[in-house]
């Protein structure tokens, strides 16, 4: 009788979770395992044939000059990010949280912003912004005397021109999660210190940072995984991975190989090896922030 | 201590204006006309402003179409995002059906998951099936959301076990029990994450970018791109203005629900 | 007759009256809408385009033509399309380049003309056969060939006066014009030449071809960008943008509209944009000869221009696309396109046919220098094979690294070669 009864509480539960399960397993899962299916063939996305090739597409892509640009371009981007997007708004946090009564919702506000906007649209901003000729930009730095350089058909400036992009748009989200973070420490701790006497830098790095490690562990992560995604919008729309790859990053390739050079399978084999890749990198991250972040301590 | 607070205030003031300066900038050249536009010299805001920009990208650009498609679009997903996401969490955290800790486990990896991995197939699904351009191949695939199903989860979680027995006690069904007194009482968290979810999908570019090639099923921020490149370089006042427009009634949004909406994200970046 | 009978017969007769009704307005004859796919911007034909719908809508009720302009060219015109025939939603007709007929007609499911031979003989006749094997591989029509253009070099007569030079006497040769290029630049503070910078390697081909080199080889197993006549013609190129500052490196739009408003003094790009340069020029007249020559080596020019080819499935699709081919090639549609971009008519006998165009000619200067320059025209290589694309993006590629001017032109041009050959068929 109980155990009826209980397999119908099972059944009825799994209805809940169908539509879940259902949307994952198609859209999520059953994709993984096909990419890594039509990494083995070559195919053109119109013709009616698949011809299977074996390892040819990983072999070919260790090989290639774009893979490798791709792959420093992202490492540099995550480092710069990291240290843009993780410190300053950090230090951004700690002044707004200085400042008194309205002003300071004010810069909440305004610094927030950016992540607000559609990431594409301002995308179409920006580009105008970088015009070599019209753009404010080099406008601007013609009054300075210098010429600027064309940001985004150098060689040497584009990847940058992406990162200023990529860090305008999402240091907000950061931002506000530490000022979240620093409000949730208890005001008695700093009290305490400076019944203790410590001065400003003392509180900061003895209290202030250690309770904030937390947060900032998980900005740091955050940031560092979705940094490959978050290039794809700047360089798909400013530089489309150019010149001549100079600017392409793992975020761009599986998309430039997919739909721009339709080697469908070979796309698979690159996004195949980038999953690999960031699973390789959360993994080793989780494992040292487990060793070094003492919650509550 | 009162010089010290002006070097903050400095400092945040610069920041801000070089924050903010995209935007306006934009705006400046949108009230431009193409004389002054491409007049080499800097000026922040137009001599003889005027609205035939407008005007013009009003013309090249179906932006009431575009604007309804990412609405149409965003509402959608955002309802099935929650739904799914509601009983999805329901299911693991409260009824904590048999096997409920592989499939979270399996719900909350899809975050890891990169969609540069899924879009190829996802692409040729949505291909096969005869949906794309559709509102339908637009909407489906966005629904997945391994993280509204961690939120809630750990919502759930913490809702003192006596409500969920009380309504046991009461007699009610799952189905009443989730709706009459876990959602209630979990409101401001949903809110969050639809509020998060919304911004998100209206924001979305690559998958409408596969998916919706024909010019009037296009995103807003999808759309803005084909404009970028209808003149190769030449339009940038009616490109300024098609993007003033686009943004403004986002960052309205934003600005009147401001609170709500940097709560939102604070606490849907804080709850793990 | 009992009640449920009567009813049931009411119904019946309903239902056959809805059936009919409905069935009625399906069958009624209902507008076909076809898509045409092309890749010209308002500022090069789209007017024309627009016109050639109106007349054609109008002799022929029963079709509607959705014309959609691509970006990016022929080859942005290929991704999309790509991308459209993987969605099973191709346009009914579309433009393609010369230099990507061979992919296209290998790679993409497309209507076979040959029938039409038969079908239609009126309609070949008068298009000479060396347009018409422009369109013709393997023995087979793939596509019908919709005018032929050539680059030009257009010029400012005003910006050469103030430089003290003979508006009447442009350079003739490359030398000449990096002299007169550089008294210019000196006089007048503005540059001197631009070379169009699409998303395709049509002025690259041009070069190569006028230098005496080969865009690809005899046997199609080596793309020619390494022979040392490309390498001089490219580094040159690369020299007037960077070391003698004469050239501008902009996007074809740019550059363009910077010679329009008085900006550059030379631009070399399609004949297919005179009649844009004509109306948008501000202040001066526009001038046209034939680009300049290597020194005493013979003009050679690549031949610019697109096949209509058809992609429709629906056999309605494809006789209304047929419809807007033949009128797109008829006297006065020809007429309508010629005016309206340059391109070289396929009927050769309408450029002297008072009827048609040979006003046109006759109050067209610049239309003289295409006439001098067609019969030096070479063609538009296609690279064979199914990597015909990737190839073209590599030659582009290669081109935006040169003009950056960080590497000399050699190295560049011999890692491109190396890459685009080891794509082309064994």
């Amino acid at each position: 009788m109980i155990a009826s009864r209980r397999r119908r509480a099972a059944a009825a539960g799994y209805l809940y979770l169908a539509p879940a399960a259902a949307l994952t397993l198609v859209f999520v899962y059953w994709p993984l395992v096909a990419s890594t299916a039509l990494s083995f063939y070559d195919w053109n996305l119109v013709s009616p044939t698949w011809t299977a090739v074996g390892w040819e597409n990983y072999r070919e892509l260790v090989h290639t000059r774009a893979f490798w640009l791709a792959l420093v371009n992202t490492g540099r981007a995550a480092a710069a990010l990291t240290v843009l997007t993780v410190l300053v708004p950090l230090l951004l946090a700690v002044a707004v949280l200085r400042v008194k009564g309205w002003w300071r919702n004010v810069y909440r506000v305004v610094l927030f912003s950016p992540t607000v906007i559609s990431m594409a649209i301002a995308c179409a901003v920006w580009l105008w912004m970088f015009h070599p000729l019209h753009g404010v930009i080099n406008t601007l730095l013609r009054y300075g005397g210098v010429e600027g350089p064309r940001w985004l058909s150098s060689g040497s400036s584009a990847i940058w021109a992406i990162i200023l992009v990529t860090v305008w748009k999402t240091f907000g989200f950061n931002f506000v999660i530490y000022i979240a973070g620093l409000l949730a420490i208890p005001a008695e701790m700093y009290e305490a210190a400076r019944v203790d006497g410590a001065s400003e830098r003392q509180v900061f790095r003895h209290i202030t940072l250690p309770l904030l490690a937390p947060t900032t562990l998980f900005v740091f992560l955050t940031t560092f995984i979705l940094s490959p995604q978050n290039l794809f919008v700047p360089t798909q729309i400013l530089t489309q991975g150019g010149p001549n790859e100079a600017s392409n990053n793992l975020g761009y390739l599986v998309y430039q190989l997919g739909f721009e050079y339709f080697r469908v399978g070979y796309a698979s084999a690159a996004a195949t090896l980038i999953f690999l890749v960031l699973l390789a990198l959360s993994a080793a991250q989780f494992y040292f922030a487990e060793r070094r972040v003492h919650y509550g301590r | 201590m009162a010089g010290k607070a002006r070097w903050v205030h400095a400092l945040l003031l610069v920041t801000c204006a070089a924050v903010v300066f995209p935007m306006f900038w934009m705006l400046s050249t949108a009230l431009k006309p193409p004389p002054e536009i491409f007049a080499g010299t800097f000026r922040l805001w137009p001599v003889h402003p005027t609205l035939q920009n407008f005007a013009t990208a009003m013309t090249q650009v179906p932006l009431l179409r575009l604007f309804w498609n990412s609405l149409f679009v965003a509402v959608v997903v955002t309802a099935a995002q929650a739904l799914t996401s509601v009983l999805a969490a329901y299911a693991c955290a409260i009824l904590r059906v048999p096997g409920q800790r592989v499939w979270f486990g399996l719900f909350v990896a899809t975050m890891m998951v990169p969609f540069q991995v899924t879009m190829i197939p996802n692409y040729l699904l949505v291909a096969r099936f005869n949906l794309l351009n559709s509102y339908m191949g637009l909407v489906v695939p966005q629904v997945i959301t391994g993280y509204g199903i961690f939120l809630l989860h750990q919502t759930y979680r913490n809702l003192p076990a006596s409500l969920v027995e009380a309504g046991i006690l009461d007699g009610a069904s799952s189905w009443q029990i989730l709706w009459r007194i876990v959602v209630p009482a979990t409101s401001t968290a949903l809110a969050a994450l639809a509020v998060l979810f919304f911004i998100n999908t209206c924001n979305q570019y690559l998958w409408p970018l596969l998916v919706a090639s024909d010019r009037y099923m296009k995103t807003l921020p999808v759309g803005m791109q084909e404009f970028v490149n209808l003149e190769g370089g030449t339009n940038w006042g009616p490109l300024m203005a098609a993007a003033t427009m686009a943004i403004v009634p986002a960052l309205l949004a934003y600005v009147v629900a401001q609170r709500y909406v940097l709560e939102s994200f604070v606490t849907a970046g804080l709850k793990e | 007759m009992c009640r449920q009978t009567r009813v049931r017969l009411i119904f019946a007769v309903f239902v056959t009256l809805l059936g009919l009704a409905f069935g009625g307005t399906v069958l009624a004859a209902e507008p076909i809408t076809i898509e045409y796919w092309h890749i010209n911007s308002p500022t090069f034909g789209g007017p024309a385009v627009k016109e050639l719908v109106q007349v054609f809508e109008a002799k022929h009720p029963g079709i509607k033509v959705a014309e959609k302009f691509q970006p990016g060219v022929y080859t942005g015109l290929m991704q999309q399309l790509q991308v459209s025939l993987a969605a099973k939603r191709p346009p009914a007709v579309a433009q393609i380049g010369y230099n990507l007929t061979a992919y296209a007609a290998g790679q993409f499911p497309h209507v076979i003309l040959d029938k039409y031979k038969t079908s239609d003989p009126d309609f070949f006749k008068g298009i000479p056969d060396n347009i018409m094997t422009l369109g013709v591989l393997g023995g087979h029509l793939h596509g019908i060939p919709f005018g032929v253009s050539t680059p030009v070099m257009f010029y400012n007569p005003d910006l050469f006066k103030a430089a003290g030079l003979n508006p009447d006497q442009p350079p003739q040769t490359w030398d000449e014009l990096q002299r007169q290029g550089a008294v210019i630049t000196q006089k007048t503070g503005k540059l001197a030449v631009y070379l169009q910078q699409p998303n395709d390697e049509w002025i690259d081909q041009t070069l190569i071809w006028g230098n005496g080199g080969r865009p690809l080889s005899e046997d199609g197993k080596h793309v020619g960008w390494d022979s040392p006549q490309a390498i001089e013609a490219m580094q040159m190129w690369q020299d007037m943008v960077n070391k003698t500052k004469i050239a501008a490196n902009l996007t074809w739009e740019e550059g363009l509209q910077a010679f329009l408003s008085g900006h550059i003094a030379m631009c070399l790009t399609t004949i297919g944009r005179q009649d844009h340069m004509r109306r948008n020029a501000s202040g001066f007249q526009v001038r046209a000869v034939p680009v300049p020559r290597f020194g005493s080596k013979p003009l050679a020019t690549a031949t610019g221009g697109n096949v209509l080819m058809i992609f429709a499935s629906d056999p309605a699709q494809e006789k209304a696309a047929w419809e807007w081919i033949k009128f797109l090639l008829s006297p006065e549609g020809a007429t309508i396109w010629t005016k309206g971009t340059g391109y070289l008519p396929p009927r050769a006998e309408l450029a002297t046919d008072p009827r048609y165009l040979k006003p046109f000619f006759d109050e067209a200067p610049m239309m003289k220098a295409a006439l001098l320059t067609f019969p030096y025209a070479k063609p538009w290589v296609s690279f064979p094979g199914s990597r015909g694309l990737e190839i073209t993006k590599i030659l582009i590629k290669a081109r935006e690294e040169i003009l950056e001017g960080k590497r000399p032109a050699e190295p560049i041009l011999k890692e491109a070669s190396q890459q685009a050959s080891a794509l082309l068929p064994k």
